[in-house]
């Protein structure tokens, strides 16, 4: 392959070029010249050649220099990464030595105990990044090295099993590692999936990728994914794990040209083992780039002391939905860790008790085959089964950690495993950071890649075959779907992404098709991801590579996206994508009488919002300000999340007994009156000017009026204007007026009816002629306008079905236009719909009076149409409905609640009156408080 | 040069579904231009029988089709509460649901939404809930001032709390005594009438402002929230 | 009372009193009513619309219209079947052409309604009082004068408080106009005071609400006896 592709527009360049000549982005790091060479990968079995990295030492990031410098001063007691080849990629090891070198040692050294050489390289690295990430360039020149890796990567796996980790290689490693794990139990490996060193969902497709891939970081890492297909949750060793080991050393060893090995599973990198020896490097409090990678400590049995040292830091565990064990470490991982250590902590559990979480049901036949030889994978179905609050990845971390020390010899073994490496790559929970950013299971869009000898593995294989048929989405649209599939950023997410340093020092966007991102955003599974069979897979793993959307340079992420940024960018795309998604209509009412319920209502009042997003711009570019203000953004949603945890149980406590006290003191002295039947109070002899006009109008018309009457006041109003208008209805009635009923509403024609038959039922208006309904108006402002140019037009017959306005002998049969009624009343509830029957309906109407009957909620608002003559008389709320009975002299209704109304009232004064002055006390007393401090 | 054909043909891939994209954008913001053009020249050009005709035709199928909308949003409903089903700490909720939905629609289509039987749905169902939904917000209401008394106690919240008392003192006479007499017939009067009738007159306005500005924008084809972008 | 009556009051009582039971706190009971109560408003717009819109509207028309009015008929019956694909996410994109109609016709609408009913009138409206040659209005000059004004100042400033508008400064942060800045703050009272009122009005309404509950509750009690 002698064409390099730019990470930045991932157009293909001429071998040679330094600078992309579409878009000038840079194709080959500072360091090319340092690295030149040193770009043959190192097959299993083979020793790594040992080189002196001294020269790479100036073009190092800061942060390896600083972690160099901490080990020549035995800050940390590592072994060199040169003479630990399974060292983690973090240590700038001898820059010839590749992951598979790396990986292979793993499998056959895996029995050999040394794990502590695994855990202080580990250690220094990350301390370095902590140490250093404030400063780090935005992109890491390893990064951009890792392109041309890949096409080599399936080449090789397709020329040599034994070189490269094809299919069978890869499992018959994978079940060796099995077994030398059980056999050196203790050690702690763990592998990172490749979006790691990637920016999640930012990569394009690899051309070992297969959908495989993305169907199980997405799964194990979404919550409510497992739930909805269990299928796609692999638990195989799959996900391209080890893209940012290859990418990790190359960058420590040849951050520009190293060529990374192929994506096999054998990378796997040292953990510490079981909290022998917390490691200082996790000590740090800060989030690292999410590039970066820790090694997760097993911990099994106890919490290691770098996770208690984040304890004083974290809010409390009750935050998360996470059983109680989760103490430990998933406090951590909810906030200040990031991304990379929540996977670290996932890890844990692997293959501990976490899989008996598991709903049965939703368990895959082929997952249930494979437990008995990979146990680990026994854990990834049970992750992906919860659907709220804290991801279950992190309640199994916990779950797991803690649970450890019960595990039987055989769980044990499994622990050891996954502790070791296949926890990590059996398990996708070991890979949280990027899940949370990664695509839903169902989009399968994530771009890493799934080494091929991973599709050969029986849980990998459903997926596997489905890249030549299926678009390959990139993953950051679809990585977003968590975000938006949560009513809000989870208070984990918030969390890892909390570190607006981390932000800026990854600030490589990479290129995403719209295409690409449509495809990423769909919610349905693939049809060829449930269809292809264990058996297709593997034939198709290998065809796939040469799939437009398998391309090897897809795979290439010239950076990374800061975590928080993802959590933040795709939502409002994914939102309107997901609003017709079932599980995304676990929304709670926030406001209103709803409050607090889910689902009680449909999701979507209107239509706009089950639209498909469309493609939005494939390439995010932020500058220095942008980031500057997107972390102060991101504090200030943290500093959200943080206040809504510190409510004191106290002041709930007492917020509830002030609720019940002004509930109970309302209800009993409204029904006092209400059970004396008294009615003393008197009436406000006042009358306002437009409840007179309005009376004075409906006196004046002649006798038969033909009024149109709009009864567009929901049920929920039918109490107050059921009491306002029944005495204006009433005295229209006298007059023997024909009404005409129209509604906005559904339920306005049955209003109409009810009141009708119930408050104004002497008139019987329901058996006689002079009532028509109409009925409905559908369309809001179009439909009103529509009937108020043409009524008989708009609707033609009435709710039963009759011709009502060219049937002779009809009051209606001369009534053509608006204008033709007598006088035209509005009863409404609310302002918005009081307006929008104004404003249509006034020019129709001509010199037709308009008058309306509304609630005391809508008075201000419609009030400056009475000031500007456009209605000509109101009759507001109960009182006015009470003034208008007493005007009338007809009481009713009205009458009989005032009493009750005017105790309400004053319940309502006497609480503003008291709450004022506690208030005043109050702020009285903290500011002498405050006095008393100062002092 | 395998990479490079691969490469190729995502280009092309990439290509095409842009291209129908921008198509169907093209299409949808003719069709809203168009027909939101000739709904607004039937308002100033009403001698235009044609115009006004297809004003009208226009209208009707507006009306059609917010009625099917409100069967999207039904059936979104009934599959939000279907999938529901399968959580087995909502389910029941969601049968309750599922139950009175389909039980009422049915009652609905066989006797007619205003028949006697639905009457009784009507009123035995969707007044009692809707009316004491709303009673709770009575205390609600009362409870959200006292909050706002003890901790946002600043010059809008404290104008607002005192506007709210003297309509309280002059909406309602005192139990059993009768009208305030300052509050009722002067202070109450004049502050609904007007300072807040000017503060909801400009904020009429504004919202008259803000809507004209939004249909501008979307017959312009600026704005496209029926999709394409 | 007849014995509908009773079944009804009976279930208006539970409903009522397990809607209000939410005072005390979230429990199955209010669940179940409000549950109970969506599927029934759901059900009961369903039927509606199908009984008084397509009914009407599509179906007999298509029985009963001559040929010639069939092809108005059908284009409103295809954007319809259109629209509901946005029921089913996977063609939901089919129902891009009937929301596109929708909205475009909507936004129509609005803007007409909004130029028509408000802007104009209401631009005339705060201006009418310093026409002092008209007749309209109560009290004498002065006091419509000065009401005229108070409203004109509460009106004018209640738009520069909604006025976001901002110069942009090389600092970032934008700066507000010091006039429109104090127009603001003056808009900031006429606003809270018609907020004021406006929760003085919903307070009656959800108090109407209340009251109208306690007492059919106490009737349908009394009415045993």
């Amino acid at each position: 392959m002698a064409d390099v592709r730019c990470p930045m527009c991932s157009t293909l360049n001429p071998e040679g070029l330094d600078i992309c000549q579409f878009c000038g982005a840079r194709l080959t790091p500072l360091t090319t010249e340092i690295a030149a060479g040193n770009i043959e990968s190192i097959h299993p079995g083979e020793q790594p050649t040992k080189k002196s990295t001294a020269e790479l030492e100036h073009a190092l990031p800061d942060w390896l220099q600083e972690l160099r410098k901490k080990q020549e001063t035995g800050e940390l007691q590592a072994p060199k990464p040169s003479e630990v080849p399974a060292a983690p990629p973090a240590i700038p090891a001898s820059s010839a030595e590749t992951d598979e070198d790396f990986l292979s040692r793993l499998a056959i050294e895996s029995g050999q105990e040394d794990t502590t050489s695994a855990k202080p390289e580990s250690t220094d690295w990350l301390a370095g990044l902590s140490a250093s990430k404030e400063g780090e360039e935005d992109i890491p020149d390893w990064l951009l090295g890792v392109r041309k890796s890949v096409e080599e990567e399936t080449q090789a796996a397709q020329l040599s099993a034994a070189s490269q980790p094809a299919p069978d290689g890869n499992l018959d490693w994978f079940k060796r590692l099995q077994e030398d794990q059980k056999a050196a139990k203790g050690e702690v490996s763990s592998e990172w999936p490749s979006f790691y060193g990637e920016p999640p969902g930012f990569g394009k497709l690899a051309p070992d990728e297969t959908p495989s891939a993305k169907a199980e970081s997405a799964d194990w890492f979404m919550p409510g994914g497992g739930e909805k297909t269990p299928d796609a949750v692999e638990p195989t060793p799959s996900t391209g794990v080890t893209d940012w080991l290859k990418r990790l050393k190359a960058k420590e060893s040849q951050p520009a040209a190293a060529e990374p090995p192929a994506p096999t599973p054998a990378e796997a990198v040292p953990l510490p083992s079981s909290s022998e020896e917390p490691p200082n490097w996790l000590s740090f409090k800060q989030t690292t780039p999410p590039a970066t990678e820790a090694p997760a400590p097993a911990a099994p049995g106890e919490l290691p002391d770098w996770l208690s040292g984040f304890q004083a830091e974290q809010p409390p565990a009750a935050e998360f939905p996470a059983p109680a064990a989760t103490a430990g470490p998933v406090p951590v991982s909810s906030q200040a860790l990031p991304d990379w250590l929540l996977a670290a902590q996932a890890e844990q559990p692997a293959a501990s008790d976490i899989a008996p979480s598991q709903p049965s049901q939703e368990k895959p036949d082929w997952l249930t085959a494979f437990e008995p030889d990979q146990p680990p994978a026994e854990s990834v179905p049970a992750k992906a089964t919860s659907d709220q609050g804290l991801p279950d990845w992190l309640v199994a971390a916990a779950a797991g950690a803690v649970a450890a020390g019960e595990l039987t010899p055989k769980e044990e073994k499994a622990l050891d495993l996954t502790g070791g490496f296949g926890e990590v790559v059996a398990s996708p929970a070991a890979q949280p950071a990027s899940q949370a950013f990664t695509p839903s299971s169902e989009t399968f869009s994530l771009d890493e890649g799934v080494p091929d000898w991973l599709s050969e593995l029986p849980g990998a294989q459903k997926h596997a075959g489905a890249a030549p048929q299926q678009p390959v989405a990139p993953a950051p649209t679809a990585a977003e779907k968590p975000a938006a599939e949560k009513s809000e950023i989870p208070d984990w997410l918030v969390g890892a992404t909390a570190s607006a340093t981390a932000a800026k020092a990854a600030s490589v966007f990479t290129e995403q098709s719209p295409t690409a991102g449509e495809e990423a955003l769909a919610m349905e599974m693939p049809d060829w991801l449930s269809s292809v069979k264990p058996a297709e897979a593997s034939a198709a793993a290998l065809p796939a590579q040469g799939e437009p959307g398998a391309g090897a340079p897809e795979s290439l992420t010239p950076g990374e996206l800061p975590s928080w940024v993802q959590a933040m960018r795709p939502v409002e795309a994914v939102i309107s994508e997901t609003a017709g998604d079932v599980d995304d209509e676990q929304f709670i009412e926030s406001q209103g009488p709803l409050a607090g319920f889910q689902n009680v209502l449909p999701f979507v009042p209107g239509l706009i919002a089950i639209r498909r997003p469309a493609p939005y711009s494939s390439k995010l570019k932020v500058n220095t300000g942008q980031q500057n203000n997107a972390a102060l953004l991101e504090g200030l949603l943290s500093i959200e999340s943080d206040a809504a945890r510190v409510k004191p149980e106290s002041s709930l406590r007492y917020n509830r007994f002030l609720r019940w006290m002004i509930a109970m003191l309302l209800i009993v002295m409204v029904a006092i009156p209400i059970v004396l039947g008294s009615q003393f109070t008197p009436v406000n002899p006042l009358f306002p000017p437009d409840l007179m006009a309005a009376e004075k109008i409906i006196t004046d018309l002649p006798a038969d009026p033909n009024v149109l009457v709009v009864f567009d006041y929901e049920p929920a109003f039918s109490g107050e204007m059921g009491t306002a208008s029944a005495p204006v209805l009433d005295q229209l009635m006298a007059k023997g007026a024909d009404l005409t009923v129209v509604t906005s509403l559904p339920t306005g024609s049955v209003q109409a009816n009810q009141l009708l038959a119930t408050i104004l039922r002497s008139y019987n208006y329901l058996a006689g002629n002079k009532y028509v309904n109409l009925g409905y108006l559908p369309g809001g402002a179009a439909g009103i306008y529509n009937f108020a140019t043409n009524p008989s037009g708009t609707i033609s017959t009435d709710v039963k079905g009759n011709q009502v306005w060219s049937t002779p002998g009809s009051f209606l049969s001369d009534t053509r236009q608006l204008s033709d009624f007598d006088a035209m009343l509005i009863l409404v509830d609310s302002s918005e719909t009081a307006r929008v029957w104004i404003e249509q309906s006034r020019l129709p109407l001509g010199t037709t009076p308009l008058l309306m009957v509304i609630s005391a909620q809508a008075e201000p608002m419609v009030r400056p149409y009475y000031d500007s003559g456009q209605v000509q008389g109101m009759v507001t709320g109960l009182a006015g409905g009470a003034s208008y009975e007493l005007r009338t002299g007809k009481p009713g209704m009205g009458r009989n609640y005032w009493d009750a109304f005017a105790v309400a009232f004053f319940v309502a004064e006497v609480i503003v009156v008291v709450g004022g002055i506690w208030a005043l006390f109050a702020a009285w007393q903290s500011r002498r408080a405050r006095k008393e401090e100062e002092a | 040069m395998g990479a490079h054909h691969r490469h190729c043909g995502w280009r092309a891939i990439e290509t095409g579904g842009y291209f129908v994209r921008t198509i169907t954008t093209i299409f949808l913001a003719i069709i809203a231009i168009a027909s939101g053009v000739v709904v607004l020249l039937g308002y100033f050009l009403p001698a235009i029988p044609f115009l006004v005709n297809l004003r009208v035709a226009f209208l009707n199928w507006a009306m059609i089709l917010a009625a099917v909308a409100v069967f999207v949003g039904i059936f979104n409903l009934f599959s939000v509460h279907t999938q529901k089903l399968r959580n087995k700490n909502e389910a029941a909720y969601s049968v309750l649901l599922l139950v009175f939905l389909l039980g009422t629609f049915a009652l609905g289509l066989l006797l007619g939404p205003t028949s006697p039987a639905m009457n009784v749905v009507f009123t035995s169902i969707q007044i009692p809930v809707e009316t004491s939904l709303m009673a709770l917000l009575a205390v609600s209401l009362l409870y959200a001032t006292i909050r706002l008394l003890r901790w946002r106690a600043n010059f809008m919240s404290i104008t607002f709390i005192i506007t709210a008392l003297i309509i309280f003192l002059g909406t309602a006479p005192l139990p059993f005594i009768g009208p305030i007499p300052f509050f009722s017939d002067w202070l109450r009067p004049v502050i609904a009438q007007v300072p807040a009738a000017a503060g909801a007159r400009g904020i009429l306005l504004g919202v008259a402002l803000g809507t004209l500005m939004t249909g501008l924008r979307i017959l312009f084809g600026a704005d496209r929230p029926y999709g394409g972008k | 009372m007849q014995a509908i009556d009773i079944i009804t009051g009976i279930i208006s009582c539970l409903l009522t009193i397990m809607v209000l039971s939410y005072l005390v706190g979230d429990n199955p009971l209010f669940r179940i009513a409000v549950y109970i109560f969506v599927g029934v408003s759901a059900g009961f717009v369903g039927a509606v619309a199908f009984y008084q819109v397509l009914i009407p509207k599509v179906v007999m028309p298509l029985i009963n219209s001559p040929a010639e009015n069939l092809p108005m008929l059908v284009v409103p019956l295809i954007l319809g079947v259109l629209l509901l694909a946005k029921a089913y996410p996977r063609i939901g994109w089919l129902g891009g052409t009937s929301m596109a109609f929708m909205v475009g016709v909507g936004a129509a609408v609005a803007i007409a309604g909004a130029i028509i009913g408000t802007l104009v009138p209401q631009f005339i409206a705060a201006i009418e009082p310093f026409g002092l040659g008209s007749a309209n209005g109560i009290g004498s000059v002065v006091e419509r004068l000065s009401e005229g004004t108070v409203m004109l100042i509460g009106t004018v400033t209640t738009l520069a408080y909604f006025h976001f508008g901002v110069k942009a400064s090389g600092q970032g942060a934008g700066t507000r106009n010091p006039i429109m800045r104090i127009m603001g703050l003056i808009g900031q009272f006429f606003i809270a005071v018609t907020f004021g009122v406006l929760f003085a009005g919903a307070y009656a309404a959800a108090v109407s609400a209340l009251i109208g509950r306690v007492y059919f509750i106490w009737n349908f009690f009394v009415s045993f006896f």
